[in-house]
C-alpha cells in the first residue's frame, strides 16, 4: 500500500473497521505521520456520538430508515382534504355575505337562482295564495306565493325574463292603497328566466299587510320603471 | 377572494423555518411539505427508538404528529425557537396512548413504556439524537451506506467490500471522506462528544 493509500486508512481506523494487522500497519505509519496523526486527531471525536446513535437505534434497520414517499403523499392528501372542507365552508359564507349585500333593508331574504331546495322555496311550498302574470310590454314574469305569518304576510317570488344590470324591488298594495316594499334586489348582466340563464330569480320577504288585504304586487327598478303586475 | 394568512406576522422568522409562510398557490401544501422535509426523517428515527423498531407504527405516529403540527401553526407560531421539542412531546405522546390500548390486548408483545417517561434530560438526549439523524442525512447515500456497512453493521473493511460489492479500497476511502462530511455535519449542527 502506497502512503497516499495509507492516509485514507486513519477513515476505516477511527471506525474500528480494520483487522489487527491492517490496524497494527496503521499504528506504525501514524507515528511517522503527522498528516495522519493530526487527522486522527480530528476524527476520533465523532466516534462517541457514533456509538451513542447506535445505541440508541433498536436494529440496523432503523438506522437506514428514511420516511417513505407514501407518508408525504398521506399527509399532502389529508391537507388536501381539510382546505377543501375548509373552502367550501368559505364560499358558503361568501355567498351568504353577497346575499346580505344585494337584499338591502329586508334581511331576512336569500337569494338564490332557484332550482336547488333552499329556505327561498318556502312561500311557493307552504302557501295559503298563488298567483302569476307576465307583463305585455316588458315581457318580464312573476310569480308570488303567500303564506300568513302572525306579523304578516311571508311572501315568495320568481322572477323572469329580465336581464341587468338592475336594482329592482317587490312592492306589496293593499286594497286601500297602502304601499310596502317586500324585498329590493340587483340583477346581474346576464339576467334571470332568460335562454342564456334560464333559472328565475327566487327570493323571499315579508310585509306587515295581511294576505287577504293585498290587492296586487308590483316589480319596479329603483330608476322608476315598472317591470310587471301581479294582481291577487 | 382573500386566502386566510397561516402565520400571523412572520417577518422575524427564517427563510427556512416552516412556520414562516410561503407566496406559493397552495400555501398549507407548502407549509406541510416543509414540516415533512425539515422533520420526518429525523421524527422517524426517534419514533422507531419508542416502538422497537416497527417501522409501519413509527410512519403513522410520524404521520399523525406531522398533521398535528400542521392544524396547530398558529399556536406554534407564538412558540419561539424549534418546533422539535414540540413534535417529540407529541409523538412520545401519541406512542404511550397507543401503547395504553395494546396493553389491553395482551396478545401483542411491545416495548415497554418505562423508557417514554418524560424528563428534561430525556427530551435533551431525544434532539440531540435527533440531531444526529439530521447531520447522517447530509451525508451522500454512498457515505452513509459505508458508514452503516462498517461501524454499525460492526464489520471490518474486507468484510463490507463483500457485503456491498464494491473494492476494499473505495470502502477505506469513502470512510475517511464520511467521517470528514459527517464531523462538519455535526459542528454545523452544534454538536459535540
Amino acid at each position: 500500500m502506497t502512503s497516499q493509500e495509507q492516509h485514507l486508512d486513519v477513515g476505516a481506523y477511527v471506525l474500528g473497521a480494520l483487522d489487527d494487522a491492517e490496524s497494527t500497519r496503521f499504528e506504525q505509519h501514524m507515528a511517522d505521520c503527522a498528516v495522519c496523526t493530526a487527522e486522527f486527531d480530528s476524527l476520533m471525536g465523532v466516534e462517541p456520538l457514533l456509538a451513542e446513535y447506535a445505541a440508541s437505534a433498536p436494529d440496523l434497520d432503523s438506522l437506514a430508515a428514511e420516511p417513505s414517499d407514501a407518508l408525504l403523499d398521506r399527509l399532502v392528501e389529508q391537507v388536501g382534504a381539510t382546505k377543501r372542507t375548509a373552502r367550501r365552508r368559505r364560499l358558503y359564507l361568501v355567498a351568504a355575505a353577497a346575499a346580505l349585500i344585494v337584499a338591502g333593508p329586508a334581511v331576512t331574504a336569500a337569494v338564490t337562482s332557484g332550482g336547488s331546495s333552499s329556505p327561498a322555496q318556502e312561500p311557493f311550498t307552504h302557501h295559503q295564495a298563488m298567483a302569476d302574470a307576465t307583463d305585455p310590454g316588458t315581457k318580464v314574469n312573476a310569480e308570488v306565493a303567500l303564506e300568513d305569518k302572525p306579523w304578516g304576510t311571508h311572501v315568495g317570488l320568481k322572477l323572469g325574463g329580465v336581464s341587468g344590470p338592475l336594482q329592482c324591488d317587490l312592492v306589496a298594495v293593499s286594497a286601500q292603497g297602502q304601499r310596502q316594499t317586500v324585498t329590493t334586489w340587483s340583477v346581474p348582466g346576464w339576467g334571470y328566466g332568460v335562454p342564456s340563464h334560464p333559472d328565475p330569480l327566487t327570493i323571499r320577504g315579508g310585509t306587515g299587510i295581511p294576505r287577504r288585504d293585498i290587492a296586487r304586487f308590483e316589480v319596479w327598478t329603483l330608476d322608476g320603471h315598472k317591470l310587471v303586475t301581479v294582481k291577487m | 377572494m382573500r386566502e386566510d394568512a397561516a402565520v400571523t406576522d412572520d417577518r422575524t422568522l427564517p427563510s427556512h423555518d416552516p412556520r414562516r409562510s410561503t407566496d406559493g398557490p397552495e400555501p398549507d401544501e407548502e407549509l406541510m411539505r416543509t414540516l415533512y422535509k425539515e422533520h420526518a426523517g429525523p421524527l422517524l428515527a426517534y419514533v422507531l427508538r419508542l416502538v422497537a423498531g416497527d417501522r409501519h407504527r413509527a410512519e403513522d405516529v410520524v404521520q399523525e404528529t406531522l398533521l398535528r403540527a400542521w392544524r396547530n401553526t398558529e399556536q406554534l407560531n407564538r412558540a419561539t425557537g424549534s418546533l422539535r421539542p414540540w413534535l417529540v412531546t407529541v409523538a412520545r405522546r401519541i406512542v404511550i396512548d397507543g401503547h395504553r390500548s395494546r396493553q389491553a390486548r395482551p396478545q401483542e408483545t411491545d416495548a415497554a413504556p418505562l423508557e417514554l417517561l418524560p424528563a428534561e434530560d430525556e427530551l435533551d438526549r431525544s434532539l440531540r439524537l435527533m440531531t444526529i439523524s439530521d447531520a447522517m442525512a447530509d451525508l451522500t447515500e454512498a457515505h452513509r451506506e459505508v458508514l452503516i456497512a462498517t461501524y454499525f453493521a460492526g464489520r471490518t473493511v474486507t468484510e463490507a467490500a463483500e457485503a456491498l460489492g464494491i473494492p476494499a479500497g473505495t470502502v477505506r476511502s469513502r470512510a475517511f471522506y464520511a467521517l470528514r462530511s459527517l464531523k462538519i455535519a455535526l459542528e454545523e449542527r452544534g454538536v459535540t462528544s
